[in-house]
């Protein structure tokens, strides 16, 4: 049967290249599905669950957590670009819940001053601080 | 004349600065390794941004995209000096800061109102002692930058050109020519330059393909039509920013790697300079300890002489 070749990638690592044979992909509206012969598709998510079929039968499936990108079938070409991403048995609750609360209070902190530079850092805290969640709430943990 | 003891200190002095230097040349070529690992680390997701915004920019309405547009007038303009955080690096600081304010004066006397923002303590203390207020600062970042640093810098430029504050972005770093050489650039990230904005959409071909080598062969042509979700025009302003944040971090990476090239051939100078004063000052050592010797058995010889008289 005909494969798909995938790319995973966040800014700074490269969380998959290889042939797979299905994918599971989050998008705003929901999740699809990706076979060989897909059509040609370019879509925007907010965060979820990418899972990667690699062998027909379905035995060795991958599992990772994205967060904030795009994701862009071309020619049984999947590509999957993400803010933040990690495969889901690398998360480790502990830590995530720790950055959690170490940004919640950052961004208590910071929240009622008014300038340029605070502006820019609660942006990006916020965002992160909504990937830890998603981080927690994948693994089952209370945020 | 200075006595044995005085330059045998500075001897000493001289080889343990030596070590230091030495040991930061050392300390800086790892740091070159390391930030050429981080460039290769990121460059699958630059390749793949880059093949996303040809795809997309074919059925995307660019003449709606705000980041694509140029701005009738320039009133303002957003100057991003990336510099670093320590010293001992030779002229790599001080090339890019007289050079960003150089820029700085010149669009003032045009007029033109400057906003900087400041990446590394060096230009942070350069802009603050010249009365130049930057709007954004970041430090303890240069030698190690994060894309956070590149997505908040992304979003501040991206936000006020997109709501038409400011008119024009440019960048000013060094680049990594090679491991020994550095090279001042300027960069206009904002509108993007009508040739770039051609090639980075695909809408003509590139003359030199940065990512050649790292791509496979395959044809930019799509056979058929193409599904966005939720529409094209969202996909291609998500698209524009993640292409902007990527300018931004691989000038942060290759600033990084010229600061550590720039260190490493500022110490080895400062370290083949401490070894050529440590002989030197051994040559003069020597000389004055034979003067001394000499001296020393004249007065023997002199003596043995007066008691034979």
């Amino acid at each position: 049967m005909a494969s798909i070749l995938c790319t995973v990638a966040t800014p700074t690592r490269e969380l998959f290249s290889g042939e797979i044979h299905y994918a599971s992909v989050p998008s705003i509206e929901g999740s699809y599905g990706v076979l060989p012969g897909h059509e040609m598709l370019v879509a925007l998510y907010t965060g979820g669950l990418l899972t990667l079929q690699i062998d027909e039968a379905g035995t060795d499936k991958r599992e990772y957590l994205v967060f904030n990108g795009a994701s862009e079938i071309i020619q049984d070409r999947l590509t999957v670009l993400g803010r933040y991403g990690i495969p889901v048995d690398e998360i480790k609750a502990d830590e995530v819940s720790a950055r959690a609360s170490e940004l919640r209070s950052t961004i208590a902190d910071l929240e009622g001053k008014d300038n340029a530079q605070v502006a820019v850092d609660l942006e990006a805290y916020r965002k992160e601080l909504e990937w830890c969640e998603l981080e927690l709430r994948t693994v089952g943990a209370q945020a | 004349m200075p006595n044995l003891h005085d330059i045998e200190r500075r001897i000493n002095s001289v080889a343990s600065t030596k070590q230091i230097t030495r040991t930061m040349e050392m300390v800086a070529a790892a740091k070159i390794r390391r930030s050429t690992e981080r460039m290769t680390e990121a460059l699958p997701w630059a390749c793949a941004v880059s093949d996303m915004l040809v795809s997309t920019a074919q059925y995307a309405p660019i003449d709606s995209e705000p980041l694509l547009q140029t701005h009738d007038e320039v009133k303002r303009v957003l100057v991003v000096v990336l510099s670093s955080d320590r010293g001992l690096a030779g002229g790599f600081n001080s090339n890019v800061l007289r050079y960003a304010e150089k820029i700085i004066k010149e669009k003032e006397r045009q007029g033109i109102e400057v906003e900087v923002i400041a990446c590394g303590k060096k230009a942070i203390g350069y802009f603050n002692y010249r009365n130049i207020v930057p709007v954004l600062e970041f430090k303890d970042l240069s030698a190690d930058p994060t894309f956070e640093e590149a997505v908040r810098i992304a979003n501040y430029a991206s936000e006020h050109y997109g709501n038409g504050s400011i008119d024009e972005v440019i960048l000013v770093y060094n680049h990594a020519k090679n491991a020994a050489e550095q090279r001042l650039v300027e960069q206009q990230v904002l509108p993007v330059g009508e040739q770039n904005y051609e090639e980075l959409l695909g809408l003509k071909k590139k003359e030199e393909d940065i990512f050649k080598q790292f791509r496979e062969d395959k044809s930019l042509d799509l056979p058929g039509d193409v599904d966005f979700e939720p529409d094209a025009a969202s996909a291609m302003n998500c698209l524009m920013s993640l292409y902007l944040r990527n300018a931004f971090y691989f000038a942060l990476l290759d600033s990084a790697a010229g600061e550590q090239g720039a260190r490493r051939n500022a110490m080895k100078s400062a370290t083949d300079n401490a070894n050529e004063m440590v002989s030197m000052l051994t040559r003069v050592y020597n000389r004055v300890r034979q003067g001394a010797i000499t001296t020393e058995i004249s007065e023997i010889v002199g003596g043995a002489a007066a008691l034979e008289e």
